[in-house]
């Protein structure tokens, strides 16, 4: 009971004892503002830079601020202007978003800080999205006189996109971005036979991981609103695909009996035939020249983005060694792939912290 | 400035890169698949020669008149043509004539389909040349081979050989069957025609073929009551009798397409007698048989059997070892550069209905085999040929757009898939 009434003691003493002094760190502070107001330069100079190196006062961000300001103040108003440099570094290292209040604006104070900045050096992102898939055929191959492969055209999905990034700055408004993405992507290559009836769709689902580096050129249209164009190089390795098939076809008259040059139609059949892993028939590895526009908006560290992006590949994604390696394809549905490149548009959106920054 | 300049060079490029995308669209090509499939009912008589993979469908209109249908390829297997003509097409004047069959569509340095019709009391062979590009008919040309008519049945054929073609019909005329042979030039002009008197009883034709020295080589059953002789009969070019040899061969009296199994072909300087179900002769001085597909070699000058070959029913599986089937329909036999032998057809296990082929030299040594090693059903495969390449040119049919069923069109009428493929050593689709 005594040891807990002296602990409480000693505890009421210590705090009282910090109050007491953080109290007099921040009237000295108020003194100096004061002296400055009244021209004494520099006696209002030594208590802020003492104040400024006092390991006791525990000054918050922007009680720091208003010091290091106070002290480039001071130096301007003495003319020793070749002691600013330190005094301005000093105060991007407080807070790298340094905006001089309006109150203090003068003009030596603004001509000075025009050589000082904090750039964000490195940061991170993580953004989530979608991706739409575009089909360039190369070559295409038909298998079945009544059906029209010539003419099948591809309708492209969006589907999700995940991705994280670093970013690294090293000159001002040049970054380079190195990315890693999740992609799932998916189209549908529909085509029709040369008479009625005939209805081929197959559908090819993809997962991939990518992996990219870009670089940007960042044009500061706000002191928050960064625009930026970026152009280079995605790497993707296709983890699966995955292929559905929707065939209806005409059902024939049996006996031999043809009408025009056509067996006689009696009916429609539908086949379906989902989820074919088919990844092995597929070239892994595809290769990407990315180009896009970037906007971001920013808040302290914290940065909001969305961008938009064109990925133009340039090899054909079908193995040409498995082409006819599925003989249910092939034998009974009739179908084959046609060669073709893949381009993609995508869409992300997410947020971008700043890391490090490089202070002058 | 710069900065806009900059904005404007990425832009421009971005679309540019979505231009390209769009061009290429235009640019595509229509690649030659080494796989094609077709609708057909009854593909007949696949074979090559240099110009390329040929075959024939029959089909009916509504009005069940017969038609048909040529198909061609080039020698790769790329497709040429797919003709449809009514039978009547193919002969000329054919409102003039009675019966008129379609025998035959031959494969040599012409593409001919070749068929039979009466006209008033005489028998004529129609012959139309096809062109080997289009499938069209570009000449037609009828023979006459009798000029009385048949007493009951008869069967009409025609052959290359040196001088030109032999057109034969055999029939029973009067009491006896009759083997009524005429020659004609490459022009299809009659040079001479004879008559061959070959006993009595039903002769049930089952092919022909023709020596370097141009002797008429035929195969045939005699049916006499219950005693049905299989034949090979050799007749000199001058028409005169060359030699008789006599085979027990399996017969069935309800079945007429078994009957017509046998083959006969000039290969390396010996004459193959294929055959098929159960088989047996004097071969070497014994008595030999065979159970399943197999070919017996005959002397041309002697007509002695000197030897005989099983078809194997071994085939090399993908995993390195061996897969057996039953051979029972491995039934086609192809030569090829008289110097290839190649036979093919569908094979079967428990749960594979799959093409197969056996690749045998001019010494009759199996140089290489395969089956098509898939799930799918083929009904029927016709191993055809090799190309220039040495490719493999393969046609073969499966059920249209159905997984289980098979479809036998000697039985069903249903629409049937025909394949040609481009195949190599192993069985597998070349890559275009």
């Amino acid at each position: 009971m005594k040891h807990l009434k002296s602990t409480i003691l000693i505890f009421v003493l210590l705090t009282a004892t910090l109050s007491f002094a953080q109290s007099g760190c921040l009237g000295r502070l108020e003194n100096a503002e004061k002296l400055f107001d009244e021209g004494n330069f520099n006696q209002s100079l030594a208590i802020l830079e003492t104040l400024e190196a006092e390991t006791t006062c525990e000054f918050n961000k922007i009680e720091r601020e208003n010091i290091l300001v106070m002290i480039v103040r001071n130096l301007i108003e003495l003319d020793r202007v070749e002691d600013l440099d330190p005094w301005y570094v000093k105060i991007y290292d407080n807070n790298k978003y340094f905006e001089p209040r309006t109150e203090i604006l003068e003009e030596d104070f603004m001509l000075h800080l025009e050589g000082h900045s904090a750039r964000p050096v490195w940061d991170i992102s993580v953004g989530l999205g979608a991706r739409m898939t575009f089909v360039e055929r190369i070559k295409t191959y038909s298998i079945y006189e009544e059906l029209d492969y010539l003419n099948s055209f591809y309708e492209g999905e969006f589907k999700p996109s995940f991705g994280i990034s670093a970013g690294y700055m090293p000159w001002k408004n040049h970054r380079f971005v190195l990315s890693a993405n999740f992609h799932q992507m998916g189209h549908k290559r529909i085509f029709f036979g040369y008479t009625e009836d005939y209805l081929v769709e197959f559908g090819e689902d993809i997962k991939a991981l990518g992996l990219g580096l870009h670089y940007n050129y960042q044009f500061n249209l706000s002191d928050k609103i960064i625009l930026s164009p970026f152009v280079g190089y995605e790497l993707n390795y296709f983890t699966k695909f995955e292929n559905s098939l929707l065939l209806t076809v005409p059902v024939y008259e049996t006996n031999q009996v043809i009408e025009d040059g056509l067996p006689v139609n009696t009916g429609v059949t539908t086949i379906v035939k989902n989820e074919m892993d088919r990844t092995l028939t597929r070239i892994p590895f595809d290769h990407y020249v990315s180009g896009g526009l970037d906007i971001s908006y920013r808040v302290r560290r914290l940065s909001l983005f969305v961008n938009a992006s064109f990925q133009y590949g340039f090899s054909n994604v079908i193995d040409p060694l498995q082409r006819y390696q599925d003989k249910e394809l092939v034998y009974e549905y009739y179908y084959l792939d046609e060669d073709y490149k893949l381009h993609f548009m995508t869409l992300q959106a997410g947020v971008r912290y700043n890391l490090k920054y490089k202070i002058k | 400035m710069k900065k806009l300049t900059v904005i404007s060079v990425l832009i421009l490029a971005i679309n540019l890169l979505a231009l390209n995308s769009c061009q290429k669209e235009l640019l595509m090509d229509e690649g030659d698949s080494t796989f094609t499939t077709y609708d057909a009912f009854d593909p007949v008589d696949h074979d090559m020669n240099a110009n390329g993979l040929y075959f024939m469908d029959k089909n009916k209109d509504l009005a069940m008149n017969d038609y048909l249908t040529i198909f061609g390829f080039n020698p790769e297997g790329k497709f040429m043509f797919k003709e449809r003509n009514a039978l009547e097409s193919f002969l000329e004047n054919a409102e003039d004539y009675t019966d008129i069959r379609l025998t035959e569509m031959l494969v040599d340095e012409k593409l001919l389909v070749v068929g039979d019709a009466q006209q008033n009391s005489s028998t004529y062979v129609f012959v139309s040349e096809i062109d080997q590009m289009t499938g069209l008919i570009t000449n037609q040309h009828t023979i006459e081979v009798s000029n009385v008519p048949a007493d009951f049945g008869y069967d009409t054929r025609m052959v290359k050989t040196s001088f030109g073609y032999m057109f034969f019909v055999v029939g029973q005329y009067g009491l006896f069957n009759r083997l009524k042979m005429t020659k004609t030039d490459n022009d299809f002009a009659v040079i001479e025609s004879a008559d061959l008197i070959m006993g009595t009883g039903t002769v049930i034709l089952n092919d022909a073929t023709v020596t370097a020295n141009d002797e008429l080589v035929i195969a045939y059953y005699r049916v006499d009551g219950s005693n049905t002789p299989f034949f090979v009969r050799s007749v000199n070019s001058d028409f005169s009798p060359n030699w008789l040899q006599t085979f027990t061969a399996d017969y069935s009296a309800t079945d007429t397409t078994f009957n017509r199994h046998r083959d006969l072909n000039f290969f390396s300087n010996e004459i193959l007698l294929f055959t098929t179900g159960n088989f047996s002769g004097t071969v070497g001085g014994s008595t030999q048989s065979s159970s399943g597909p197999a070919f017996y070699t005959i002397n041309p000058v002697s007509g002695s059997a000197t030897s005989m070959h099983v078809v194997p029913g071994s085939f090399p599986n993908k995993e390195g070892g061996t897969v057996s089937f039953s051979t029972e329909n491995l039934n086609c036999l192809r030569t090829f550069n008289d110097s290839e032998l190649i036979v093919s057809g569908y094979v079967t296990t428990q749960n594979i209905f799959s093409g197969a082929m056996i690749h045998y030299n001019s010494s009759y040594q199996v140089t290489n085999s395969f089956f098509l090693n898939n799930q799918r059903p083929v009904s029927r495969f016709h191993f055809v040929g090799l190309n220039a390449e040495g490719d493999y040119i393969g046609s073969g049919y499966t059920p249209r757009f159905s997984p289980a069923s098979f479809v036998d069109p000697t039985i069903s009428g249903d629409v049937l898939s025909v394949f040609v493929g481009n195949y190599d050593s192993s069985g597998d689709l070349n890559i275009e």
